[in-house]
This record gives structure tokens, sequence and C-alpha cells, in this order.
């Protein structure tokens, strides 16, 4: 195992802060280009008339697990050091179902 | 398909952008352990801000003091440095692709006065549910669903659902 690098010490808390900044940017870029500042197009998916959000999200999660997965078989990548949300069934449920009817109200 | 507003730069194709996401996404579980997430942050801020106004009562409510009592500053997050550089990617793709003006983005059947009411009580709601679950489509959603984690999963399904009902109701507003 040699990765969460920043969890096994092989990247510092100055390093950490970098990475963060530089995910951010990269992250804000791709959504800003993609169309996701649009809220027309982001309601859109709501409506069947433009799968932009559902073929961002899709091709994310499948590259991103295939890369994650591929990464702990191979014994590199520590997934029970990978920081994730517990599951609250109650909350978020209802908090999904609130935050989806804001979403197409809101458009963001 | 909805189509950049009139002298913008078209919209990148979005199996490009999800792969780059993606591959972020994974770079952020390899190098840090952490994924990504927009939500968190904002929290945080408000924490911070209440804390910088009125202390006394942002130490009293467990969701805010939780973030105050720790031995760092409650902005020295991997979130927050997240969200600053999601603000800096954002503005330079803005800035590339002609998209920096006011312009008023609203279904072609309703008024600009009804927009602001929709956007306002959307955000609310987005909001309010994004803390009630712990985490918004970045964080929950994105994260979760990337690693089989059923939280997200759940949340992935209940924000459609949603969705998709209450954009029947309100299509006079969209379409």
């Amino acid at each position: 195992m040699i990765a969460p690098l920043f969890k096994l010490g092989f990247i510092g808390y100055p390093g950490m802060i970098v990475i963060g900044i530089l995910v951010g940017i990269v992250f804000g870029y791709i959504l800003q280009s993609v169309g996701m500042g649009n809220s027309r197009k982001i309601s859109a998916v709501f409506y069947g008339t433009d799968w932009a959000v559902m073929r961002i999200m899709f091709s994310a999660v499948v590259t991103a697990m295939v890369l994650t997965f591929l990464f702990y078989y191979l014994g590199l990548l520590d997934l029970s050091l990978v920081q994730l949300s517990g599951l609250n069934l109650g909350g978020q449920i209802f908090g999904g179902l609130l935050l989806g009817a804001g979403m197409v109200i809101g458009g963001y | 398909m909805i189509q950049a507003p009139e002298g913008e730069k078209p919209y990148l194709n979005p199996y490009i952008g999800g792969i780059g996401i993606g591959t972020i996404l994974f770079l952020s579980f390899f190098l840090v352990g952490k994924g990504l997430g927009g939500s968190g942050a904002l929290t945080r801020l408000l924490a911070f801000g209440l804390d910088s106004i009125a202390p006394a009562y942002a130490a009293s409510l467990d969701y805010f003091s939780r973030y105050l009592t720790g031995t760092l500053h409650p902005l020295d997050n991997w979130l927050v440095y997240m969200l600053l550089g999601i603000f800096v990617g954002g503005l330079i793709a803005g800035v590339r692709g002609n998209r920096i003006k006011t312009i008023m983005l609203k279904g072609p059947n309703t008024s600009n006065k009804r927009r602001i009411i929709t956007a306002f009580v959307g955000g609310i709601l987005v909001a309010f549910g994004a803390r009630l679950a712990g985490g918004c489509t970045s964080g929950l959603a994105l994260t979760g669903a990337s690693v089989m984690a059923v939280a997200g999963w759940v949340f992935f399904l209940s924000v459609f659902a949603a969705g998709m009902v209450v954009a029947f109701l309100i299509r006079k507003e969209w379409l």
C-alpha cells in the first residue's frame, strides 16, 4: 500500500493544500466548460430534453470507479483510509428528495 | 439540447468533461484520501462568519460548534481549499468561453420576477437538503457512487426521484 499518499505520510500538509486548490481549479474549469453553470441545461435533464447532467455524472462515476478499483486490486490504494460519508438512510433519502426538488425549481 | 447562449463558446462534450472529473476524483482518493465536495465548505464559511459576529451563539449551536472547537481554523480544510480552486477554475473557464456577463437564464414562458423567486426557493431547498443528507451532488452522489457507497446511491436516486416529480409540477417554469 502506498496510497492515499497524504494519509500515509508521503505528502505533507502543505502538499494537501496545493492539491486541494489544484483539484478545485480543474473541477471548476470542467463544470463551467460543460455547461453546468447554466440552470436551463441542468433542469432540462428532468424533462429528458438534455442529457448532459447524466452523461457527465455517469462517465465521471465509471472513470473514477475503474481507476480506484484498479489501484485497489493492484494493492496500491488502501480504500479503508479514503474518507467517505457514512450511511444515514433517513437523512440521505429525505435530504436527497429536498435537494432534487430544489435542483429542478432553482435550476442548480 | 440546451446550447450555450449566443456569443459564448459551445459547451465541452459531456463525456470528455465526465472522464476529466472522474480522473481528478480518483486522483483525490489516491493522493489525499478524500473526495470532491461543494456544500461542506459553505457550511464552514457560515460557521466562521457566525463565529466572527456572534461567537457565543455559534458555540451554543451543535451544528456549528463542531467546526469551531478543533485545533485547526474552521476554514483550514480540504473542502475549503477545493472551493477556492473551484471559484478560480470556473472563472478561468468563464473568461475563456466568453461567459462573463449578466444574463437571466430561464424558461421561455416565465417572467424574470418568477425566475428570481424560483431561484431563491430552489436554493433554500438545495441547501437544506444537502445539509440534512450530509453532502451534495459532488460529495455524496459523485464521490459515494464511485466507490459503490450505499449512501451515495440512495442519495442519488432520491435526488432524481424528487426531481422528476417536481419537474412535471412546475413544467411551466422551464418548458
